[in-house]
């Protein structure tokens, strides 16, 4: 059993003239939190979906929890819990309907999960009313809670979050880094955050990887980053800017957000 | 995996595809739709035009020359052949005048034979009846009616041999000659299976992947389900629920407005032209269960050129493929019922039509075989194409 809950040798994808993806080593170890950061583009998505066994690798291994996706993509299916990039739910069935047919399809009984369920509501504010209206009539940031509680909820070992808190206000944020706290340091579960909102990194991971045109150029632990350059400081936000090569939103206090 | 989860899921998938179907604005396009259209553009000139009838048999009860009654007695077997048969509408002619002048298709039959008078043999004419919306099976038996009712009735009389002209006639091969219940279903299958294939084509949109793309609820979908293909088996019942559904409409628009016109209705089948007084309940099963297998291989058959092509290009070109592999079977049905031809052999829609009417008829042979393994091997490879083009990258990736 290897302490290593995802693990990429060479991880590459071309897409006609674009490697999206080019020799990535990603290493995620099990029970702690990866931020995977970059800027739009950068390869995030797709490399996601290769450790998930959606998308075919143009070359390189992908091993997730010892299984081997490139060689059997069938095997992942169902193991990781998937908040993606955008919100995906059936806008026309409401926020409980959805909620119902992500734990029947991952076999989880709902009674199991209701207390869990209604702990995840009061905290992020999710109305009895809101629950049963369509997923539609939501605002942007409920739909985000929602879809978010709908990928927590399936009690997967892993949990793959792409940018979790984009689009939320500043409560709805913090509220859902706590329960991602919680998630690894309660019931030791390994997340893999991608994300280009810094104070997910700051607040969040324990180990961080940075991809930038595709490549992964820099991945270790937090402290690393910060030992390098000071937190809360300029040159932090500079390096993680000079990395990204385009402006990121910052959170850091005092500092004008840029998108 | 075990097997049971597998089922679970599928369950679960088929749930939220259903329940999606029957939300408000879907179900009142799928299943309003049909009942609407029907009512309005059939239902309501039907109360301003009488019912068309079709004439078949002409036959006199003159008793003329031989001062036998020939007439009654064909009528009497054909009666016991086509007992209830309500298609067939008898018409009285004197002469070979009278059939010369009609524009009706059918065999004419002057029983009094007072052609004799001036052409010296008995004689019965045959204009064009292949061209009929029966059957040549049913003119064969006829046929052979006449002539065995001629030589029994007339044995005695010094009547030269039967005489037989045809105008016109179709030359039938033996094995075409499937009999009086293939030929009562015909027409009716073959109208059947085009319009649910016509009436699917318009639904398949609103519960297709096209949509599940757009939704962008396909990366979950596929990170979730064990077996993909069960994504694809749930949209294809679906599918079938919502053209059955719209075929259930269609009918009950037409019964509606049938009853506001007063015309007489004598039950769902008779809107298809299925004739219960030649078929049971066995041959009415077996209909409706080839029809829908010729549904489901359209809605495959969409599904997989669907999921195999961007969204836009999809949502265009899936529904035309099936509607017009339908039109070709369609029309090739209705100008040679009982025939093949190359390019209806070709045709998947024809596989179910053909083994249908072999059933139906008795006729238990190789060919149905041959085409119950083409169809099961036809819905195998479209859930398997489908299958893979819900996985390809450009499912998740092309907009």
């Amino acid at each position: 059993m290897s302490d290593l809950m995802v693990e990429t040798q060479q991880l590459s994808k071309q897409f006609k003239l674009l490697l999206a993806v080019d020799g990535v080593n990603l290493k995620i170890p099990k029970g702690k939190i990866y931020a995977l950061l970059g800027p739009n583009g950068a390869g995030k998505t797709t490399s996601i979906r290769m450790l998930l066994g959606l998308l075919k690798p143009t070359f390189g291994r992908v091993i997730v929890n010892d299984i081997d996706v490139t060689l059997n993509p069938k095997a992942i299916r169902g193991k990781v819990g998937l908040l993606p990039q955008v919100s995906a739910a059936y806008y026309d069935l409401t926020p409980m309907q959805n909620i119902k047919f992500i734990l029947e399809l991952n076999d989880v009984s709902y009674e199991k999960v209701s207390q869990t369920l209604a702990n995840y509501f009061q905290t992020l504010e999710i109305t009895h009313e809101m629950l049963n209206k369509p997923f539609s009539k939501l605002s942007g940031g409920e739909q985000r809670s929602i879809s978010f509680i709908m990928a927590v909820i399936t009690n997967k070992e892993f949990l793959v979050l792409d940018e979790p808190t984009s689009g939320l206000d500043i409560a709805r944020a913090k509220y859902i880094r706590s329960i991602i706290k919680n998630l690894v340091e309660e019931e030791g579960r390994t997340i893999l955050l991608s994300s280009h909102i810094v104070s997910d990194l700051e607040e969040l991971a324990d180990y961080c990887g940075i991809l930038k045109q595709g490549k992964l150029v820099f991945q270790g632990k937090k402290e690393e980053i910060i030992n390098t350059y000071a937190p809360d400081t300029q040159e932090f936000e500079d390096a993680i800017i000079a990395a990204f090569e385009t402006p990121i939103k910052s959170s850091i206090p005092g500092k004008e957000g840029s998108q | 995996m075990s097997k049971k989860k597998g089922a679970s899921q599928l369950k679960t998938l088929l749930k939220k595809d259903l329940r999606l179907l029957f939300r408000k604005k879907v179900a009142i396009f799928v299943f309003g739709g049909p009942f609407i259209m029907m009512f309005l553009l059939i239902g309501l000139p039907s109360l301003f035009s009488s019912q068309q009838t079709s004439s078949l048999l002409i036959c006199s009860d003159d008793l003329g020359y031989t001062g036998a009654n020939i007439g009654d007695s064909i009528l009497g077997n054909l009666t016991y052949y086509f007992l209830s048969d309500s298609t067939i509408e008898v018409e009285v002619v004197a002469n070979l005048s009278a059939v010369t002048y009609t524009d009706e298709f059918g065999l004419y039959i002057p029983s009094n034979f007072s052609e004799l008078a001036f052409l010296g043999v008995p004689t019965y004419y045959i204009v064009d009846a292949t061209q009929s919306l029966f059957s040549e099976s049913i003119f064969a038996t006829i046929r052979s009616i006449a002539n065995s009712v001629i030589a029994t009735t007339l044995a005695n009389r010094t009547i030269p041999p039967v005489n037989q002209d045809e105008v016109a006639p179709a030359s039938i091969p033996e094995e075409l000659l499937l009999g009086p219940k293939a030929a009562a279903l015909a027409m009716p299958l073959s109208y059947m299976i085009f319009l649910l294939i016509a009436l699917n084509s318009g639904s398949y949109s609103s519960i297709g992947f096209a949509r599940e793309k757009r939704m962008r609820t396909m990366e979950i979908l596929l990170a979730y389900s064990h077996r993909h293909s069960d994504l694809v088996i749930s949209k294809a019942i679906t599918g079938l629920v919502a053209s059955l559904g719209s075929t259930l409409s269609y009918v009950l628009g037409i019964i509606a407005a049938t009853q506001i016109s007063g015309a007489s209705f004598s039950g769902i089948f008779e809107i298809f032209g299925l004739n219960l007084g030649v078929l049971n309940a066995g041959d009415i099963i077996v209909t409706i269960l080839f029809a829908v297998l010729a549904l489901l291989i359209s809605l495959l058959l969409t599904m997989a050129i669907d999921s195999n092509l961007a969204r836009e290009a999809s949502e265009r070109i899936s529904p035309l493929v099936s509607i017009g592999l339908a039109m070709f079977f369609y029309f090739g049905a209705v100008s040679n019922p009982l025939s093949s031809s190359t390019a209806s052999m070709i045709n998947p829609f024809y596989w179910c039509y053909r083994v249908s009417l072999l059933l139906i008829s008795g006729k238990f042979s190789i060919e149905i075989v041959i085409y119950i393994s083409l169809i099961i091997a036809l819905l195998g490879l479209l859930i398997f194409f489908s299958t893979r083009g819900i996985q390809k990258e450009k499912t998740l990736y092309l907009e």
